[in-house]
């Protein structure tokens, strides 16, 4: 067997490896901007329970989550499909993260703007999808391209609850062949090409949107 | 009541056990924060050489590392390696895996504390006669350390919580230790928050840590 057919066969799980990185990124996401969102109402109890989402989602291993979510949730009768756990796992750390991220990002949105959208007459919620958003999300494209790499990395992990992905197919094929050097190398080349791609993607949407003289922090 | 009593007294049973794993758990994590560390200060130093092909290659280094999964490098490691003759423990494959990974983040750390030295600093010790080795250890190196603490620090935040991956490769951990405890007495839901929740005090006590060592060792402006 040659390396190119190892990585043909690899590649097969690809495709679910894209899938679970595109479902925890877009979970992330849009739970990231929620909670940085909801952060920014100011209200007390709802910043305690923010804070609390953001330090346990940061502060424990993705495989104790997604073992707690997968395994643990079944059992009070709560059953969870692979990609939903993997989603509510890597997606919510990823958001918790994302959450900082676009939360620092909101704050470096220049207040005297909102100050003259304010006097123009813009209600609050305008404000908000006019002016602080799109300028946020600008300010975050490093944070996010941060975080969206780590979600590719920590996605293999999908192969503990049984996703046929990437990973899922090398162990199967290692186990048939004895061949894990040329397997898992074939492995490493083939997540790094998913990155570099994914990274010119994202480069690409940046430039795409990209305001010509405006400041990065 | 009585149910959350027989779930703590499952636990104290398997205390030995689960302790033995906390360690094993700590000592992972300790030593891989010691070798990143010694590892990462390396690599930052190959990243300032003045050789052109020194720079690139630890440029490909760390961009390798910072884009392919950590499991699979464990994973050639422990499943490829045999093929050639090689076996190694899997705590060794650990520390090696480990140790490739995250030097490569704390040399993007070191590179970016680098980035806010003045450099004037560097022009006037050269001028002063410095060697390029000295102008590393006595004028960079403690400036860059000290400002790279936040990072720094978070890595070994985020090593105490990455080696829970050991277990898969049969490095009997804290994690692994309160699995076998899950599948003995089912109640997964408990086990695993239990364990979440051990997790989290340990990241907490760096994350005080960290807090303490950046005040201590703040730059005075």
């Amino acid at each position: 067997m040659t390396f190119l057919e190892i990585v043909s066969i690899l590649a097969r799980g690809a495709g679910f490896t894209i899938l679970v990185t595109l479902a925890c990124i877009l979970t992330g996401f849009f739970s990231g901007l929620l909670a940085a969102l909801l952060f920014r109402l100011d209200i007390r109890p709802l910043n305690w329970l923010l804070h609390a989402f953001t330090y346990t989602f940061r502060g424990i291993p993705l495989l104790v989550i997604l073992f707690l979510v997968f395994f643990g949730l079944p059992s009070i009768g709560l059953p969870i499909p692979p990609l939903v756990a993997m989603m509510l796992s890597l997606g919510l750390i990823c958001g918790a993260y994302l959450s900082e991220v676009f939360r620092g990002a909101l704050e470096a949105v220049d207040p005297n703007e909102l100050m003259a959208a304010q006097s123009m007459g813009m209600r609050r919620i305008q404000i908000l999808t006019a002016i602080e958003i799109p300028q946020m999300l600008r300010f975050s494209a490093p944070g996010m391209l941060n975080e969206f790499t780590t979600v590719l990395k920590y996605s293999p992990f999908a192969y503990t609850v049984g996703v046929p992905e990437i990973l899922k197919e090398a162990t199967s094929l290692a186990l048939t062949t004895l061949r894990g050097m040329e397997i898992y190398l074939a492995v490493g080349v083939l997540y790094f090409l998913i990155y570099k791609i994914m990274m010119e993607m994202f480069l690409w949407v940046e430039r795409r949107y990209a305001i010509p003289g405006f400041k990065q922090i | 009541m009585s149910e959350a009593f027989a779930f703590l007294n499952d636990i104290v049973d398997y205390g030995p056990q689960i302790l033995s794993g906390l360690i094993n758990t700590l000592i992972l994590a300790g030593t891989i924060s010691v070798t990143g560390l010694l590892a990462g200060i390396l690599i930052f130093r190959l990243t300032l050489s003045d050789n052109e092909i020194i720079r690139k290659s630890t440029a490909r280094y760390i961009s390798f590392f910072i884009g392919t999964p950590l499991i699979v490098l464990l994973f050639l490691m422990y499943y490829g390696l045999p093929q050639w003759g090689i076996n190694f423990s899997p705590f060794t494959i650990a520390v090696i895996g480990f140790t490739l990974n995250i030097a490569a983040y704390n040399s993007r750390y070191l590179s970016a504390a680098y980035n806010g030295i003045d450099q004037h600093q560097l022009m006037a010790a050269s001028a002063q006669g410095f060697s390029s080795r000295q102008i590393f250890t006595l004028i960079i190196l403690p400036q860059t350390l000290r400002r790279a603490i936040p990072g720094l620090t978070n890595q070994v935040a985020l090593n105490i919580k990455d080696s829970s991956i050991a277990f898969l490769i049969q490095y009997v951990d804290f994690f692994a230790q309160m699995q076998e405890q899950a599948s003995l007495n089912f109640q997964y839901l408990k086990v695993y928050a239990v364990t979440g929740a051990v997790y989290l005090l340990l990241v907490s006590l760096v994350i005080f840590a960290s807090k303490r060592l950046e005040t201590r060792y703040a730059i005075p402006h």
